[in-house]
């Protein structure tokens, strides 16, 4: 059905334009659904955590509660500060979204289908996510309020501390499977052994890194900051507001996709077809990050940036270390 | 080797805390659903009524107004009146303006008939200040005392 | 009035408000923070957001017709400063109360104190980030809450107490209900241990935070478990015994660092000491009336002798403490009362300067204040 599709839409624009807008058009309204679809979720596991039900009202058992809060946000007056500066302001939640989709098209869906089959896959990945911190910071510097360039220096430090644990987690990866390619590294895992048996302690250092890229607790500082002062998104209302929102849960999912291609198998396992392989150990991976949100209080916010230099980072470089050792002396 | 012992039961903590709330996931809800289910309020103190007693089959409020001048915060307005031929007072007016009302319970304690007592009711949310104001009399529809009617 | 901030302001400080609306200051509390960078220079704790004028319609009030004020003071426990009023009366009145009573005081009192420690604790940390252990805590402060409303028929603010006892009795089936909300407590003492007080981050954060000194708690007047988790055993209700106490063996829980850490340790063990007192006090609580003279002060005119009398007792945040002046009539002529969050905030100046912002918030909810009570 997709075929007929993009044949008959490269008719018009030919089939480079075709292929591209199609898969365009289909990632982005599958990641739209699923930030509906998670953030449902996340009211759903706090609550039963907290030995509540959540939302019930809207469609069975709240599903629709998401939906509603979306329409909700849609009617709210879209303020702009005065003083700030105003197309760096009105950028910023478009940006927020721009690497986070680049980075789900590079991750292989299975062994035949994918929305882009890089080479360097993982290097892409990498120096795009590196990316979302920007359009953060200019959210925080365009709004033009003292506490919200706070809170957006806060998670600049923050995001670019925690990108080196996930980096050389992912390079650790990269030295078992010896390429970069995604779609290879999911097959060498299907060869021989998923990757987090391998490498547990760079599963972990991944996790941990995701976990603080995404700005959740116990990393949340520069959004709880909002209970003293506003974090970065504090100058914005209604559907930018929403936009950040979104973005966040879109990275969780796909930085979990990604740690579930890296380490967990990607698209393996028997009888389901590929993707929903992938995407139920993406959630697997979502669900214990929201899990791990609930159970823990806040790490202030040196302490959080001592855990990734002064912990994280030398335990990555180590492992990384004895990888290539143990690599070398394999192989 | 100090360090390596802090550090690694500085994660089993972190292991055990979301075992807690793990376990805590799987179980039932502690929640009343309201308004889907309505919680035990057999208990509650409520707003204060008048007693039906079972021997006359209406209150015994004779207007004497000892709870009007024992309540801290004036929130009872009562008047009273001797029927044609009875021995006693009847009340004919009684509201309690509950939104000064403290539940405290000295009208209940120093009413002379025990007319008074708190009621189970809790949803009472008004939309007026003057909803706020309960007539107490107001259950018992015309006084059979006062109209001259059979009981 | 407030302190004056320093003056001249250097140019590196800025001044945040902490607005009196604000989800951390557990309840209308402004503080205005002087801040250079990350680092507190200067607090400056404004209150009377809350003030009612407790102390002034104690002198337009009878004795009983105050009673609903008390639990309205320090609204978490309720219980405790209620009891104070009744038991402040009835020592300057030399009004007898039957042993039941004071037995029964004692259980309803230590139920009140466990159920704040609870909400304590859940607020503490909802202020360190940690959202689900407070409703752990709602959920057993929740039976604790239902059993009370058996007995009073509150939930909060409870007006129970009159003069020579408790307003009603206790159902014959009220030990048994108790001991099944106790034994719900005490299976849950270790899941906190495990979700709370062994989990890293907990510790990284609380731990080393706010450190008060002795000299600062005796200067200040800081009682309660603040004072205890410095080092000194001062408790009330073993310094100055009321009630039914002397019966009951209880310790008094006393930590050495002073920090915010050994200020939640304090706090835990005084509820499981205070099952203990309750487990006692359910043993032994004898039969007979619950009031020794119905209706006094309301059906029946309480005059209480001219004199002075200062009684304290040992509420939940600390010593609570109501100085009584009475001229022989039947209001009060002056009802003074003494909270312990007064001190507690106060020597937060002293305190926060130096701390990190995000510190600041946690020290204020290591303290335990509620602030109505510093207003009244």
């Amino acid at each position: 059905m997709l075929a007929g599709l993009r044949a008959w839409l490269a008719g018009f624009v030919g089939p480079f334009v075709a292929t591209w807008l199609l898969g365009a058009v289909l990632l982005m309204t599958f990641l739209a659904f699923n930030v509906l679809f998670l953030v449902w979720l996340e009211r759903k596991v706090s609550a039963h955590i907290q030995r509540r039900v959540g939302p019930m009202e809207v469609g069975p058992h709240g599903a629709l509660q998401t939906v509603a809060d979306m329409v909700k946000l849609l009617g709210k007056q879209l303020l702009t500060p005065v003083a700030a500066d105003r197309t760096v302001f009105l950028l910023a939640p478009l940006l927020v979204f721009v690497p986070t989709l680049c980075v789900a098209s590079l991750i292989p869906l299975s062994g035949t289908e994918a929305f882009a089959d890089q080479p360097y896959g993982l290097l892409v990945i990498v120096a795009l996510s590196g990316l979302t911190v920007l359009s953060i910071f200019m959210a925080g510097w365009a709004s033009n309020n003292k506490y919200a360039v706070l809170g957006g220096m806060r998670s600049v430090a923050q995001v670019i501390a925690y990108e080196i644990p996930v980096l050389l987690a992912a390079l650790a990866v990269v030295l078992i499977a010896q390429t970069t390619n995604l779609r290879l590294i999911v097959e060498a895992q299907h060869h021989t052994v998923w990757y987090i048996v391998l490498q547990p302690v760079a599963a972990l250092l991944y996790l941990i890194g995701i976990v603080a890229e995404t700005n959740r607790a116990p990393f949340d500082i520069p959004e709880a900051e909002s209970e003293l002062v506003g974090g970065f998104h504090t100058e914005y209302s209604g559907m930018r507001f929403a936009m950040f929102f979104f973005a966040e849960y879109t990275n969780m999912l796909v930085l979990s996709a990604l740690g579930a291609t890296l380490f967990l198998g990607g698209w393996l396992g028997p009888v389901l077809p590929g993707p929903v392989w992938l995407l139920l150990k993406s959630y697997a991976i979502v669900v214990f990050m929201m899990w791990a949100r609930w159970t823990y209080p806040r790490l202030r916010f040196d302490q959080l940036m001592s855990l990734a230099w002064k912990l994280l980072i030398p335990v990555a470089l180590v492992n990384l270390v004895v990888t290539a050792v143990l690599v070398h002396g394999a192989g | 080797m100090g360090l390596v012992k802090r550090y690694w039961a500085g994660f089993w903590s972190l292991v055990v805390g979301l075992r807690v709330t793990g376990g805590h996931m799987l179980r039932r809800r502690v929640t009343l659903y309201y308004p889907h289910e309505k919680p035990d309020t057999a208990q509650w103190g409520g707003p204060i009524e008048l007693v039906t007693f079972p021997e006359t089959q209406t209150h015994d409020c004779i207007g004497c107004k000892a709870c009007e001048r024992i309540c801290p915060s004036d929130c009872i307005d009562v008047e009273g009146k001797r029927p044609e031929g009875a021995k006693k007072m009847r009340a004919t007016k009684f509201i309690l303006d509950f939104s000064t009302c403290s539940l405290c319970g000295l009208c209940v304690d120093v009413c002379p008939t025990d007319t008074l007592q708190y009621s189970t009711r809790y949803d009472e949310a008004m939309y007026t200040r003057d909803a706020t104001r309960n007539d107490l009399l107001r259950p018992y529809g015309e006084d059979p005392l006062f109209s001259g009617k059979a009981l | 009035m407030t302190t004056p901030a320093p003056t001249p302001e250097p140019l590196d400080t800025y001044t945040l408000n902490m607005g009196p609306q604000h989800p951390s200051t557990h309840g209308v509390l402004r503080l205005v923070l002087t801040l250079r960078g990350e680092r507190l220079v200067h607090v400056d704790p404004v209150i009377g957001y809350g003030h009612r004028g407790h102390e002034k319609m104690a002198e337009h009030r009878t004795y009983a017709q105050f009673l609903p004020n008390t639990s309205r003071q320090d609204y978490l426990s309720g219980m405790i400063y209620n009891f104070a009023w009744c038991e402040a009366v009835e020592k300057m009145a030399s009004i007898p109360v039957p042993e039941r009573a004071l037995v029964a005081r004692v259980i309803l009192a230590e139920f009140n104190r466990i159920g704040s420690h609870l909400l304590w604790i859940g607020a503490f940390l909802l202020d360190l980030g940690g959202w689900t252990p407070s409703l752990y805590t709602w959920d057993d402060r929740e039976a604790i809450l239902f059993l009370l409303e058996s007995v009073t028929g509150s939930r909060l603010t409870y007006c129970t107490g009159r003069f020579g006892g408790l307003s009603r009795d206790l159902d014959p089936d009220f030990p048994a209900r108790a001991r099944v909300v106790l034994r719900k407590l005490q299976d849950r003492w270790q899941e906190y241990e495990d979700l709370i007080e062994a989990n890293v981050i907990f510790l990284q954060r609380a731990k080393g935070l706010g450190v008060f000194t002795k000299a600062q708690c005796q200067s200040y007047g800081v009682t309660g478990a603040n004072l205890r988790a410095a080092g000194v055993p001062y408790d009330v209700r073993k310094v100055e015994p009321y009630g039914a106490y002397p019966r009951f063996a209880f310790d008094v829980p006393t930590h050495t660092d002073s920090d915010a850490f050994a200020r939640y340790w304090v706090r835990v063990q005084e509820m499981k000491q205070s099952v203990r007192i309750i487990e006692q006090a359910l043993e032994q609580l004898p039969d007979g009336s619950i009031l020794s003279e119905k209706g006094l002060g309301s059906k029946k005119r309480l005059k209480v002798p001219a004199g002075t009398l200062y009684y304290t007792v040992e509420a939940a945040r600390g010593a609570y403490g109501i100085l009584l002046v009475s001229e022989g009539g039947t209001e009060p002529y002056r009802a003074k009362f003494r909270t312990p969050s007064y001190p507690n905030l106060a020597v937060l100046q002293d305190v926060m300067p130096g701390t990190m912002m995000a510190d600041a918030v946690a020290i204020l909810g290591s303290v335990d204040i509620i602030i109505p009570e510093i207003d009244r």
